[in-house]
This record gives C-alpha cells, structure tokens and sequence, in this order.
C-alpha cells in the first residue's frame, strides 16, 4: 500500500516538468535545476579528474617509459610490455595468489559481516550493541603496518605472546606466520577481523529499513528468532548483498598490498607474491614503470570483466544487477 | 537529440580539460624539441652570471645574481632525536656557505634501508634532489640506465670546485664514463673500515674457550654447540638483502679472476655458483642444529638484529664499530656482566680456505648530477664540493664545536666528548651523511695520525681495545679483500631481472636454510634451477660477452 502510494506521488509531481520541459526547450532542465546540476559538477569534476585523468597513464604499457623523456618522450613498443610480463616467472604465481587470496577473502570476509550484521540486530541493548559496534570497528582504522607489527608480536614462532602462553600450558609452539598453510589461514582469520565490524554498517543500515510489519507477521505466523533472521532478514538485504558481491567480485584481481606486505616474511613465500606486490616491485622498487602499469591494466581489465559477468548473472537470476 | 548532443559535447570538454590539466607540468618531461638534458658545459645564461675570460663558464665567485636553490641528498638512518633536514649543522652550512652565495641549500632526505626505492618516486615525480647518489656501482649503472644523470663536463668541475678536482681527478677520469660518457664523480675512499662483528667473551669462555680459538669455521660451530648446549645462547644471524657479499668467506683462493668478474656481484646473488653451495650448506646445518637464530628471515633491519644481541638472546653482531655506539651501554643494561670481543675473521672461514672479504672499490659516493637540474644548479653543486673540501669546513662537518663535541690532543685529533648532547651536538655517525660527498673517513695530515684518529673515533670508551683489534684483524686479512668486477659497459639484463632475482633468492635461501639436511641437494638443485631460468642464465650469458669483450676490469 505504502509503495503504490509513493508511487503515485511521484508521478504527480514529475508530471509538470515534462510539460514545462518542451515549452523551454533542450536546455530547460539545466535551467530548472541549475543548483542541482551545479552541485553535481563537484563530484564529476573529482571523478573526471582523479580517476580518469590518471588513465592517462596508461599510455606507460604501451612505451618504454623512461623518466626523463616524459609520458610523451618515451618510445612506443605495442604490447612488447605485455609479452614481457606474461613471460615473467612470478606472473602465473602472482595471478594465482591473487586469485586464491581475494577468493578466500570473499568467501569469509564477505561473509562475515553478513553473519555478525545479523547477530548485531538481534542485539536487544542498545548500549551493549553500541559499545560492541565500536569495538567491531576499531580495527578497520588501524593501519596494516601497526596490524602486521601486532601479528607478529602476537603469533611469531619464536617470541610470539600466544606461542610463549602456548608453551607455558605444555603446548608445542606453531608457526602461525611461519608455514606456508598456517600463513594463509592467519592472513584470512586476520583480514576477516579487521574488516568485519566495518562491514557491517551497509548491512545493518539496510536491516533497520525492513519494514517491522514483516516481523510482527512472522511472529504472528510462529516463526522463532533463527526462522525471522533466515525468512525475513537476509531476503530483505538481499539487494544489498548482491551489489556488494558484484562490487567485490570486481576487486577480486586487486587485492590489498599492505596487507600482504605487512604480514608475509621470506620463510612463508608461496602465496605471497601477488599481481600488487608485483606492481610494487617492479614500478617502485626497480622503477620499470612500464611494466608495472602493464600489470596494473591487466589487471583492472580482469577486474572489470568479472564485474560484467558477475553484474549479468545476477540479472539471469532475477536480481536487479548493478548496471 | 540535440540535448544529449550537447552533454556528450560538455562532458567530452571538461574530460579533455581535465586531462590536460593533468598531464601539464608533472608528467611532460621534454621541451618542444623533445630535449631534457642540459648539454654538458653549458653555462649559466639567463641568471645574469659573468662569463670569465674565455667566456666557458659563468663567474660565481661573488655569489649567484639571484638566488638559486641547492637540493642535496642525505641518508635518513632513524637516529632518534636527529633531524637530517634541519640541524644545528644544516643551519651552519646555509649560513657558512649558502647565505654568501645565495644559493638555498635544502636536504632531501633519502631513506638509508629503503634508498633506491625513495630515488625511484623522488624522480618519477620530479623531485629529485640535484645530485643522484649510491654507494654501489651497479645500482648507480642502473639510474644512468634510466637515462637521469647528466653529462658531465670535467672543465666545468675544474674551475668550479677546483679542490675538489684535484683530490679526485684521477678516480672521476678513470671510473667515471660508462659507455664512454662521463656521467659519475665521486667521494673518496680512504682504505679502511670500521664494520665488524662483536661477540659476547663471557659466552666464549663460559663454555670453556677463548676467543683466539675460533681459528676457523668448524672451532666456531663447535662453540655454538656449546652454546646452545649451556643454554646460553645462539648466533646471531639477518635476512640477506640489498648486498650480496655473503659468500666471500666460501670461495676458492687464489681467485679465477673471469670466474669472479662473472658471478661476484654486490647486487645479484650469485645462487648457483659453488661458493654459494657451501655457504648455504654451512646455514642449512647451523638452523638444523639449532645454533643461530631460528628467526633470522625475520631480521631485517639492524634494529631487530641488535635487539636479538642486546636482549642477550644472540652472541654475535655486525656492526660499524663507533665511539658513540650505542648497544654495549644497551646489552650491559640486561646482562651486566656481558663482555665483549671481536670476532677474529677466520671464524667464518671453513679450513683450507682464505678469510676473503669484498674489498671497496677506490671511490665512496657515486654521485651524478640530476638530468632535471639547471646550469646554476650544477654549478652550485660543484662550489658546495668545493666548499666542503676545504679542510676546515670538512674538519668542523666532522668534529663539531672544539671545545662542546671535542678538544684537540698532542697530536691534534679530535677527541671526541662522548657525553656531549648541546646544541651542536653531532649525528650518531659524526654528520658523515653530509661529507660523505666528498669523502668515507675522515683524515689527519699523515697515516700515523689517521690510523690514531680512527682509533679515537671507532673505540667505544671504556672499550678502547676493540678498535685496536679490529684494525689488527682488517690488515692482517688484507691480501685476501678482492672488489667486485667492474664494467664499462650497462649491463641491461641486471637492471631488468634484479629486484624480480633477489626477491627469488629471498625465498630460495631460506627454503634451503630451512629444509631438513637430508633433502638440501636435491632443492638446491631445483633452487638453482629456478634462479637460472627465472633470469639469472640471461645475466650471466650478457656478462660473459663483456668478459669476452674486455669490457670490465
């Protein structure tokens, strides 16, 4: 009823401008909403600006860059770049680990806040929620470098808090960060508490906009805390869950550097060299700025194709996509 | 239609405009004609300079007409409580020597463990200071590679910084040119060195031993048995990184000079050489029997290597042995009754081999001039080498305030006033980050007095004996110090597999290290496999056309 009330509202109200609009021309609709056009232009003026201005850039994988002859200056090779770096021993090992990581990621990353989100609403103290959300959140603003330091004070094999309590009790000491298994399990279990309470704000905003009628009838129906998370709540975010998976599925050939350099060390180096760890290597540590600019547009092009493919089977399976 | 028209046409315009906007300045790195670099000489025109007599160069001696700003590099090496950028010695030098010829003198700061890489985004961003420096020869190959240095013109050296010309001449016209282009002038490198390795005494001889007995590398493994068999500790040990010299101690004597020019390199570890084999055969076994640091791969910066030695959990440490070093107050602190030795050089060399050791090349700082720097600029940077070459200037650079930082002796060295911390107070290495341009060590007029001064200098008070024996150890092994090949030709396969190889090394040395020892031939093997094919075959193959060629020394 609410819905087809709105509905009827809006075309009400959005029925004079189409009348005016021909009566003022092909540019009325500027005139009209001048202050809002206006507005609009800072946000495109930012976008235009500092994300495709910088794709300028991108003429690097087409050059032998060199710095002192400028973007402009440098020679152009075709795709010699490319071929450079799809013959590189660490590129096959770099799209795997990023692959592998980023899926890992999604699996529990993504899910976690879905899951603590539903756990958070279901929190009937609001102080108790409060105080829990704000420690939930903290992590997320804890820069990976001071994470990374903690990490290893904490699970280093030799020194490590945990492993000194370990032994202590009569455990034996586990390499935490130390074995390539361990190393990756840490990565996650670490990635998903840093992330997880941050997560959760887009999840929980989207819950407390379900309509509570929808819950009165499930109780009324009989329906127990499990059956109204499960048949009312997470249908109710579903949109929101998509996008965020489609949103994510796109980055799911980036990754984050910081974390992988801050956590990894050279006795745990199989899952460690990733597409943006190359990036870094070869950009900044050799200064073969060609080279890594040819990574980095791969890879946003394999990020941008999952985008497309994953925005066109949430359409075929009957969700909104997000294009 | 019209409308959408006009909005792809507006969108399209802020989208070019915007892009202009962002590709001006910054990233445009050539004039109309496509030129970047400076031509060598070519001499100041548009700042109003004098032409002197033969009208080459411009007359500075007055001071620049308007004022010119000087960028200089300096090592940031975290020494607490110092400001690299802005000190009482950066004061003195604007004052002393930039305020007269109005030049601004400013320090860019450029991070000691992380250099090259602060190089690679000062430059891509255009704020490179105007000299672009490295202690190593291959990484400065490299940045000429990229083609960021200028030409120099040794005239133009000459009768701008002619002190300084005249100390290193010789060096600049005989290392200088690569490929026949003169591109690097250098610091000098008076021979001597202060690196070595402390070790804890009473560790020594709590186990029965004395330290003149670690004649060679087996006595030291047994010592470190015992050590760990005393519960008392472990050898110290650190990732390898940036320099490859590890396996020195390792390699056959006398020396095949083509076997060395091909695999001895500062900056490429040379995996698969034979020498390598051993030294990371030794590695496997010490790690397998617990003897050094289990942890070692995650050591590395000095910081976490000497908190290992100071919390009395290692017995060895590497350090550059100064008056105002700071660790054996530190480790005293935890176990006053620590003592301390150094390390005698056959301790790390297996029986029946030589105490090798990499030998500097005849130069500090390779230095070459910014391609972005201007005539004035260049200029100002051979009158700061000249400046700081002037005795004085040097000696104030190096000893502070007599009087505050130190008082003259009989011989007339400079002792230094350890507990001094006024304002004039010197950095942890005695301001070397700022005269390292123009020399490594600080001189007196004759050797005697230098060697006493080093003596002075390195000898930690109350621990006056160390530096004695270290420089008893340094020429007792100096028939053995060999330098790296050096060639006069870019070797481009360095520069494009380096960081991809040593990242590769990174992890197949500690995979050896840390493998049961029954299992070590056959990963070297795949190790050394690996690193051939991940680029190293290609390297060696370059090298051995140079080789061939002549093309190094």
């Amino acid at each position: 009823m609410q819905h087809a009330k709105n509905g009827s509202a809006l075309e009400v109200a959005a029925a004079p401008p189409l009348m005016r609009k021909k009566k003022n021309g092909g540019m009325g609709f500027l005139r009209r909403d001048w202050q809002l056009y206006f507005l609009l232009t800072i946000p495109l003026a930012f976008v235009l600006l500092f994300k495709y201005g910088p794709m300028t850039g991108l003429v690097l994988a087409f050059k032998d860059y060199k710095i002192a002859r400028g973007f402009w200056g440098s020679e152009w090779v075709g795709l010699e770049v490319f071929h450079e770096i799809f013959a590189k021993y660490d590129f096959i090992r770099a799209v795997r680990n990023t692959l592998l990581l980023n899926s890992l990621d999604l699996v529990f990353s993504f899910t976690m806040p879905i899951v603590l989100a539903l756990l958070l609403s279901e929190i009937r103290s609001v102080r108790f929620k409060r105080i829990n959300q704000t420690l939930l959140y903290l992590p997320h603003f804890l820069s990976w470098i001071i994470i990374g330091a903690i990490a290893y004070q904490l699970l280093s094999e030799g020194n490590g808090v945990v492993n000194n309590v370990i032994v202590m009790m009569g455990g034996e000491r586990i390499p935490f960060l130390q074995q390539d298994t361990n190393w990756l399990f840490s990565y996650l279990a670490i990635g998903v508490w840093q992330s997880m309470g941050w997560g959760t704000i887009i999840y929980l905003a989207s819950i407390s906009s379900i309509n509570p009628e929808l819950y009165e009838a499930a109780t009324v129906d009989g329906a127990g805390r499990w059956r109204k998370a499960w048949n009312v709540t997470l249908p109710s975010i579903r949109v929101t869950i998509v996008t965020l998976l489609i949103l994510n599925l796109g980055k799911i050939m980036e990754g984050s550097f910081e974390r992988v350099f801050a956590l990894q060390n050279k006795a745990t180096t199989e899952f460690t060299t990733t597409i943006p760890v190359l990036v870094y290597r070869w950009g900044i540590e050799s200064g073969d700025f060609s080279r890594a600019t040819a990574l980095g547009l791969f890879q946003a092009l394999i990020g941008l194709a999952l985008v497309l493919a994953a925005d066109r089977i949430a359409k075929r399976l009957g969700e909104d996509g997000l294009l | 239609m019209r409308k959408i028209r006009i909005a792809m046409l507006t969108m399209a315009l802020v989208l070019v405009l915007s892009v202009l906007a962002a590709c001006t300045d910054g990233n445009n790195g050539t004039d109309s004609n496509g030129n970047n670099t400076p031509p060598a000489g070519e001499g100041a025109s548009d700042n109003g300079g004098n032409a002197d007599a033969d009208g080459e160069y411009a007359d500075y001696s007055g001071g620049f007409p308007e004022r010119v700003t000087l960028e200089i590099p300096v090592y940031e090496r975290a020494f607490e409580g110092w400001n690299v950028t802005d000190n009482y010695y950066t004061r003195w030098m604007q004052q002393e020597f930039g305020d007269p010829n109005n030049i601004e003198v400013k320090f860019t700061p450029i991070t000691r463990s992380s250099e090259v890489t602060d190089y690679e985004q000062l430059l891509a961003s255009r704020r490179a200071p105007d000299i672009i420096f490295h202690y190593d020869m291959p990484q400065a190959l490299a940045y000429y590679g990229e083609d960021v240095m200028q030409e120099l013109d040794y005239g133009e050296i000459e009768h701008y910084a002619p002190t300084y010309w005249a100390n290193m001449r010789a060096t600049i016209e005989q290392y200088g040119s690569v490929n026949g282009e003169r591109v690097f002038f250098f610091a000098a490198r008076p021979a001597a060195d202060n690196f070595t390795t402390l070790i804890r005494k009473d560790w020594v001889e709590q186990v029965g031993m004395k330290v003149e007995d670690l004649t060679s590398l087996e006595t030291y493994n047994d010592m470190l048995a015992k050590w760990k068999e005393a519960r008392l500790g472990v050898g110290g040990a650190s990732l390898l990184q940036n320099n490859y010299t590890y396996s020195y101690p390792f390699r056959e004597w006398p020396i095949d000079e083509q076997e060395r020019a091909l695999y001895s390199d500062l900056s490429v570890a040379d995996l698969t050489w034979a020498a390598s084999e051993r030294y990371l055969r030794n590695l496997n076994t010490q790690y397998n029997n617990g003897w050094i640091d289990r942890e070692f791969y995650l050591r590395n910066d000095d910081n976490k290597i000497k908190a290992e030695f100071v919390a009395g959990k290692t017995g060895t440490y590497g350090l550059y042995l100064t008056s105002n070093a700071d660790v054996f107050a530190a480790t005293l602190a935890n176990n006053p009754d620590a003592e301390f030795a150094i390390l005698p050089p056959r301790a790390l060399i297996p029986e029946g081999y030589e105490p090798q050791g990499r030998a500097y090349w005849p130069f500090g700082l390779i230095m070459g001039i910014n391609y972005e720097s201007t005539p004035e600029e260049r200029a100002a940077v051979w009158m700061y080498l000249e400046w700081m070459s002037q005795p004085d200037n040097l000696f104030f650079l190096q000893n502070g305030v007599e009087g505050q930082n130190y008082t003259l002796d009989a011989d007339g060295i400079a002792v230094k006033e350890a507990d001094y911390a006024g304002e004039s107070k010197l950095s942890n290495n005695n301001n070397k980050d700022y005269w390292a341009l123009v020399t490594e060590m600080a001189e007196y007029e004759s050797a005697e007095v230098t060697r006493k001064a080093y003596l002075r200098n390195w000898a930690p008070p109350g621990y006056e004996g160390l530096a004695e024996v270290m420089l008893q150890y340094y020429d007792e092994v100096a028939e053995y110090r060999t330098p790296d090949a050096l060639y006069s030709v870019v070797l481009e396969t360095v520069g494009e597999y380096k960081a991809d190889l040593n990242a590769l090394f990174q992890e197949l040395y500690v995979k050896l290290a840390l493998a049961p020892e029954g299992e070590f031939d056959a990963l070297y093997e795949d190790a050394k496999q690996t690193y051939l094919d991940a680029g190293y075959q290609e390297i060696l193959d370059e090298k051995q056309q140079a080789i061939e060629a002549g093309q190094y020394s």
